[in-house]
C-alpha cells in the first residue's frame, strides 16, 4: 500500500561515508545548489521551476472578493499546494483522511502566527502528510509575515472589495529539496503576475469595474523583497549538513532546516520540524550560508523574470503597430530604460477593437521568431511617431514577401494618404492572414504592410529605409 | 530490510511469488549473495543490458584501466558499485549514469575526459 522508496542499507552508509568526505553523490560540495531553471507561461502568472530533478510549477490568479472583517484595507494571499502522485508514488492522489484534523490545526497556528498588524486567516489547503504541511505552513508565513507582497495595495475598496490572490503549488516532480523549488516557483509567479486593472465609480463610489486586459494593462503586484528558501539537510551527529538535498540524501538524512532569508539579509523565517538536534552554532553558521545563497538565488530569479517581462512587453508593442504610431508621445527613450513604461503608455492609448486581438494572436508566433529584431521594431516605433505605419512595420528579414506578394492582387486601390484608411486596410488583410501566416514564420503582418505602404507610397518606403539604418545603427552604438 | 542481495530468477510468473536464488545453475555460488557497502543506483534496463554485453563495452573497460571498483549490475536496472575510495564510486556510477544514451564510441571518449579532469 505504501509505496514510498525505501534506501538500501548500502546506500544510507555510502552517503554519509562519503559526506565524511564532503563528497555528495551526484558530485557537487555540500553547500552547492543544483541547476536551477526558471522559466514561464504563456498567461502571466504562470512558472516552473526546475530544480535539479525537481519540478514545481507555480500558478497565481486573482479575484475580488469582500475582506475579512477585521482587515478591511487589506488583500488576501491564498497558498494552495497540490502533491500529485506522478511526482512520488508516496504521495496519494485525493485528499486523505486526516487532513481534517491537519487541516484544523493549521489554521490555528496560523492565527497564532500572524503577528500585529499582518494579515487575517489564510486557509491552507493540505493534502499529503504531516512533514509537508509543517513545510507549507512556513512558507505560507514567510510570504505573509515578512510582508513580501504588499497587501494593501491590494484593496479596492475598503471594506468591500479588496484582491484575493492565490497560488497554486503543483508539485511535478519530487528530486527532494521541495520546499525550496516551490519557494522559488511562487516567487518567480508572484513576480510575473499582473492583476486586472479596475476602476471604482459608479454613483456612490463604490462600484468596481474591473478591467478586461485588452483595454487597460494589467498591473504587477508590489513586491517588497524575495524571501528565499534554503533548506539545510543534517547527517552524521548533526555536524554534517548540506544545502539542497536530493531525493536520496532526504531519506537518508538525520533532519533538515530551512532557513528564509532575503537579499538584504534579514532572517524571515526558520522551520526546523523535528529530526536530530543541532547546536546553535551550526544554526547560525547555516544562516550565514543561507544569506549568500539567498543572494545569489534572488538574482537569477530577477534577471529571468526581467528577461521574461521584456519579452512579454515587446510583444505587446508588437500588437498595435500602426496605430500607435501616431498617438506615441512619448519622447526620447532608449530601448534599455523605461521600456515597460512607454509600452504601458502605448498600449493604454490604443483603441480596444477585436482586431488587435488577432494582430496580437500572429505576433505571438511571430515573436519567436523575430525576437532579435524586436529590438528594432520599438525604435523605430518611438522614434517615428510621424512616419504612418510604414517603417515600424518594415521588415526586411520577412521571409514572407512571397506570400504578401501573392496577396497584391487582393489589395485595394491605394486612396489619399489618410492615416485612418491605412490602418483599416491594413487590418482586414491581417486578420484574413491570419489561419495562414500560422505555418509561415516571419510573414504575415510586416510583409504585407510592407506591401501596402510599397504600393502607396513608395516614397515613404524610400524615406524608411534611410532613417532605419541611422537607427539600426544608434541601435547597435547603445547596446 | 534493506539488504542489498544478489541473486538470480528462478521463476517468475504472474501467479506466484517470484523464486530466487543465491546459487547458479549448476549450485554454486558464483558471486550471489549479499552485497556489502559500497553504492547502489538506478538505471534503465537497456543500459544494464548494455553493461553486461559480452565484449565488455568501452565504459568499464576505459574506467576500468584508470580506477579499480567492482560492480554488479542486475537486469533489472540496478547497479551496485562499490570501490576502495568513495570518490571513485562517485565517478563511476556518475560515469555510468551519463552514458545512458551514448554509442560506443561516444562512451570512450566521454570516459577519457572525464578522467582526464579527474587527474
Amino acid at each position: 500500500m505504501d509505496q514510498r522508496w525505501r534506501p538500501t542499507v548500502n546506500e544510507r552508509e555510502f552517503i554519509e561515508q562519503a559526506l565524511q568526505s564532503d563528497l555528495r553523490v551526484d558530485g557537487r560540495r555540500p553547500f552547492d545548489f543544483r541547476k536551477l531553471t526558471i522559466s514561464f507561461g504563456r498567461e502571466d502568472g504562470s512558472a516552473e521551476v526546475l530544480l535539479g530533478e525537481t519540478c514545481v510549477m507555480g500558478y497565481v490568479t486573482a479575484q475580488l472578493v469582500p475582506p475579512y472583517k477585521d482587515r478591511p484595507n487589506e488583500g488576501t494571499l491564498a497558498i494552495f499546494t497540490e502533491f500529485s502522485p506522478m511526482a512520488d508514488p508516496a504521495f496519494e492522489p485525493g485528499r486523505p483522511g486526516e487532513a481534517a484534523i491537519e487541516l484544523g490545526r493549521v489554521i490555528d497556528r496560523g492565527l497564532r502566527w500572524s503577528p500585529d498588524g499582518c494579515l487575517a486567516v489564510v486557509f491552507l489547503f493540505v493534502r499529503e502528510l504531516e512533514v509537508w504541511s509543517l513545510i507549507r505552513i512556513h512558507f505560507w508565513s514567510v510570504r505573509r509575515e515578512s510582508r513580501a507582497v504588499d497587501m494593501e495595495s491590494l484593496c479596492v475598496v475598503a471594506g468591500k472589495h479588496v484582491w484575493a490572490v492565490r497560488v497554486d503549488l503543483h508539485i511535478l516532480d519530487n528530486g527532494g529539496n521541495l520546499t525550496d523549488a516551490a519557494n522559488i516557483a511562487a516567487l518567480a509567479a508572484l513576480s510575473t503576475f499582473r492583476r486586472p486593472e479596475c476602476t471604482v465609480g459608479g454613483d456612490d463610489g463604490q462600484q468596481v469595474t474591473v478591467h478586461d486586459p485588452e483595454v487597460m494593462d494589467p498591473l504587477p503586484l508590489t513586491i517588497h523583497h524575495l524571501p528565499i528558501a534554503v533548506t539545510f539537510a543534517y547527517f552524521g551527529d548533526g555536524n554534517i549538513m548540506v544545502i539542497d538535498p536530493t531525493y536520496k540524501e532526504e531519506a537518508v538524512m538525520g533532519g533538515r532546516m530551512t532557513a528564509t532569508i532575503n537579499s538584504n539579509g534579514d532572517v524571515c523565517a526558520i522551520q526546523k520540524a523535528g529530526g536530530e538536534g543541532v547546536m546553535s552554532s551550526v544554526i547560525m553558521q547555516c544562516l550565514r550560508i543561507a544569506s549568500v545563497k539567498a543572494a545569489d538565488i534572488t538574482s537569477k530569479i530577477k534577471t529571468k523574470v526581467d528577461k521574461y517581462t521584456t519579452e512579454k512587453a515587446l510583444q505587446k508593442v508588437k500588437r498595435t503597430p500602426a496605430i500607435v504610431a501616431k498617438e506615441v508621445n512619448v519622447p526620447d527613450v532608449t530601448m534599455k530604460e523605461s521600456t515597460h513604461s512607454a509600452m504601458e503608455n502605448q498600449t493604454s492609448k490604443a483603441p480596444n477593437d477585436g482586431q488587435q486581438i488577432s494582430e496580437g494572436d500572429e505576433n505571438h508566433q511571430n515573436t519567436k521568431m523575430i525576437s532579435t529584431l524586436t529590438a528594432d521594431r520599438t525604435v523605430k516605433h518611438k522614434q517615428t511617431p510621424t512616419s504612418v505605419g510604414g517603417p515600424s512595420n518594415w521588415d526586411p528579414y520577412s521571409k514572407g514577401v512571397s506570400l504578401s506578394s501573392l496577396r497584391i492582387s487582393r489589395l485595394p486601390d491605394p486612396p489619399a494618404v489618410a492615416n485612418d484608411e491605412k490602418h483599416e486596410d491594413a487590418e482586414p488583410m491581417l486578420t484574413e492572414s491570419n489561419p495562414e501566416v500560422k505555418s509561415v514564420s516571419n510573414s504575415g503582418s510586416a510583409g504585407e504592410s510592407d506591401e501596402v505602404k510599397e504600393s502607396r507610397s513608395p516614397e515613404s518606403l524610400v524615406d524608411a529605409v534611410k532613417p532605419k539604418h541611422k537607427r539600426k545603427k544608434k541601435q547597435h552604438g547603445k547596446s | 530490510i534493506g539488504t542489498l542481495i544478489y541473486a538470480r530468477v528462478v521463476k517468475a510468473n504472474s501467479i506466484m511469488n517470484p523464486e530466487l536464488s543465491c546459487m547458479d545453475a549448476s549450485g554454486k555460488a558464483a558471486e550471489f549473495g549479499q552485497l556489502k557497502s559500497g553504492y547502489t543506483f538506478e538505471t534503465s534496463t537497456g543500459l544494464a543490458r548494455m553493461l553486461l554485453s559480452s565484449p565488455t563495452c568501452p565504459l568499464l573497460e576505459a574506467l576500468g584501466k584508470k580506477l579499480s571498483f567492482e560492480i554488479a549490475v542486475g537486469l533489472n536496472g540496478r547497479v551496485w558499485v562499490n570501490a576502495p575510495s568513495p570518490s571513485n564510486v562517485i565517478v563511476v556510477s556518475s560515469a555510468i549514469k551519463e552514458s545512458e544514451s551514448y554509442s560506443r564510441l561516444q562512451q570512450k571518449s566521454m570516459v577519457e575526459k572525464l578522467l582526464a579532469k579527474l587527474s
